[in-house]
């Protein structure tokens, strides 16, 4: 019973960084079309600042603080100056650029850290006990600050004006843009929370995992499915499926052997796109 | 005059869409703005409304120029734009569509007043103001795509074609509510429609488009008694 709760445990918390990561490209995806693949590199810049944080003993939560207002500034930047420029050019452009700046940050990355993996070490010691089953403090507050987050999303969508605006300019550009939207502004809030959640998830998981230079495109690939499984340009469909593929892969990884595992992740997901084509959510639009 | 439109030339590509458009709203006037397909009169609210630029010619606001301004600009300034074919946001409720016609707005209070002044003239939004806008019936649609416009609280609103796949009733109703908004909100109207006899019977003047030309301008008693405009735009 412990090992069954452990593992839903971890499925729930790698779940909840790949609702967080699949938030960001979501976002943008149903506002212009972008869908960036240097996305999850924000994710190994958020872990890498958590890796200085320990090395110079900076607080925890003032590093997840940073992460969150220092890639924040980084999307509305990146989106400024790059993915404004290629705006209604089709699809191929900001798929392009994005692989491009995916490079070129994991490239920097290497120069600056090298190629081995980094390790942070876990700043929450101890565990709770309830009834016979044991859970880390670690990864409890690292589950409470990711549901916290994805909460606020989810709240600043459905109920604050811009949140709304977002969703209004995804489901009719022309529409919103009549209603005083700006969609320049718009898109860089988009990249600025999508950059934000990235990186916060890079913060509160690598201490529990690791980062280094290449995690981004391995993680980038675990987006994608997710996003599949959820359908595209659905957030409620990023949780869904984000939370669904999180649990798949600490079962599979906890009851099969090595690659075994990672077929059987495939093999589910076919299933499901056989079944569901459009995803469990999809429907296009950000709704 | 609230608004002006001098010479307005706009082209898609090297195609001309409108080849030197003129055109007066006075306060609390209804103009209407006729003419068949393709005659360039969604263009010509699209180039007000700041979706698309003009190549030349100047269109005057409230004493300012607003050509080429982008279009949340031209919300800011008091032009509202119902889109052809509604355009409502479909998968958010009809409160959260009125909602976003308050984009611009930053007077709260009065903001709840117009929801209630907005309600008051559509009940029927007021039934459904927790619905999906998509679950709404064609005539609801464009009452919900009118209302949201009102809520910008404008000093112009532009129609495009509201009684597009309307039945006689819902017509009706739409055409009532013009009035409404014309007489005791006290907004002016540009309308344009492709029914010529609904149109003719609201407005205080009308322009016929052809073309991208003027072809006729003039008050509906003089247009309706017009040969030409019996014609072609009336079937008689």
């Amino acid at each position: 019973m412990g090992e069954f709760a452990q593992i839903v445990i971890n499925g729930l918390i790698i779940g909840l960084s790949y609702v967080m990561l699949s938030l960001g490209i979501t976002l943008t995806f149903s506002i212009r079309r972008v869908i960036n693949i240097a996305h999850a590199d924000i994710y190994m810049l958020g872990g890498f600042m958590a890796y200085f944080g320990s090395q110079f003993g900076i607080n925890y939560f003032l590093v997840l603080m940073a992460a969150l207002v220092v890639l924040g500034c980084l999307g509305a930047v990146l989106d400024t100056l790059l993915f404004r420029r290629v705006r209604d050019k089709g699809p191929a452009g900001p798929m392009v650029l994005s692989l491009g700046l995916m490079y070129l940050i994991e490239g920097v990355a290497l120069l600056a850290f090298g190629e081995k993996v980094k390790g942070v070490p876990s700043v929450f010691k101890g565990v709770i006990h309830i009834g016979s089953i044991s859970f880390g403090v670690e990864r409890l507050i690292v589950m409470g600050i990711s549901l916290l987050l994805i909460t606020g999303l989810f709240l600043f969508l459905g109920r604050v004006k811009w949140g709304q605006a977002m969703r209004a300019l995804a489901q009719d550009p022309e529409a919103a843009y009549l209603q005083g939207i700006d969609i320049n502004r718009m898109s860089m809030l988009c990249f600025a929370l999508g950059f934000s959640l990235a990186g916060a998830a890079g913060v509160l998981l690598t201490p529990l995992f690791y980062v280094g230079y290449a995690v981004g495109s391995t993680l980038i690939f675990k987006c994608f499915m997710v996003l599949v499984i959820g359908g595209l340009g659905s957030v409620l469909g990023c949780l869904v499926g984000g939370l669904l593929l999180g649990l798949i892969e600490a079962f599979v990884v906890a009851y099969v052997p090595g690659q075994l595992a990672v077929l059987i992740m495939f093999a589910l997901i076919l299933v499901i796109l056989l079944v569901r084509p459009q995803g469990l959510m999809g429907r296009g639009e950000l709704t | 005059m609230l608004f002006e439109v001098r010479n307005l030339r706009v082209h898609y590509d090297k195609v001309a869409a409108l080849k030197g458009v003129s055109i007066t709203i006075a306060e609390r006037e209804l103009i209407a703005l006729l003419g068949s397909n393709g005659a360039g009169k969604t263009t010509l609210l699209r180039t007000i409304s700041g979706l698309k630029p003009p190549s030349s010619g100047e269109i005057w606001f409230d004493g300012r120029r607003v050509d080429g301004c982008p279009p949340h600009e031209i919300v800011n300034l008091g032009i509202a734009h119902v889109p052809e074919g509604r355009r409502v946001f479909p998968y958010m409720t009809v409160f959260e569509n009125l909602k976003m016609g308050t984009f611009r707005r930053k007077d709260r209070q009065q903001i709840s007043k117009d929801y209630e002044t907005v309600y008051e003239h559509f009940p029927r939004l007021k039934e459904r103001r927790a619905q999906y806008a998509i679950s709404l019936s064609g005539g609801e649609q464009q009452m919900l795509a009118t209302a949201r416009a009102l809520m910008a609280r404008p000093r112009l609103l532009l129609m495009d074609e509201p009684s597009l796949g309307l039945s006689p009733i819902m017509c009706q109703e739409i055409t009532s509510i013009m009035t409404e908004i014309q007489k005791t909100l006290g907004v002016s109207i540009l309308l344009v429609e492709q029914n010529a006899q609904l149109a003719l019977e609201l407005c205080d003047r009308a322009y016929i488009l052809k073309t991208g030309k003027i072809a006729l301008q003039g008050r509906p008693q003089q247009l309706k008694n017009n040969h030409e405009m019996k014609k072609a735009y009336l079937g008689m």
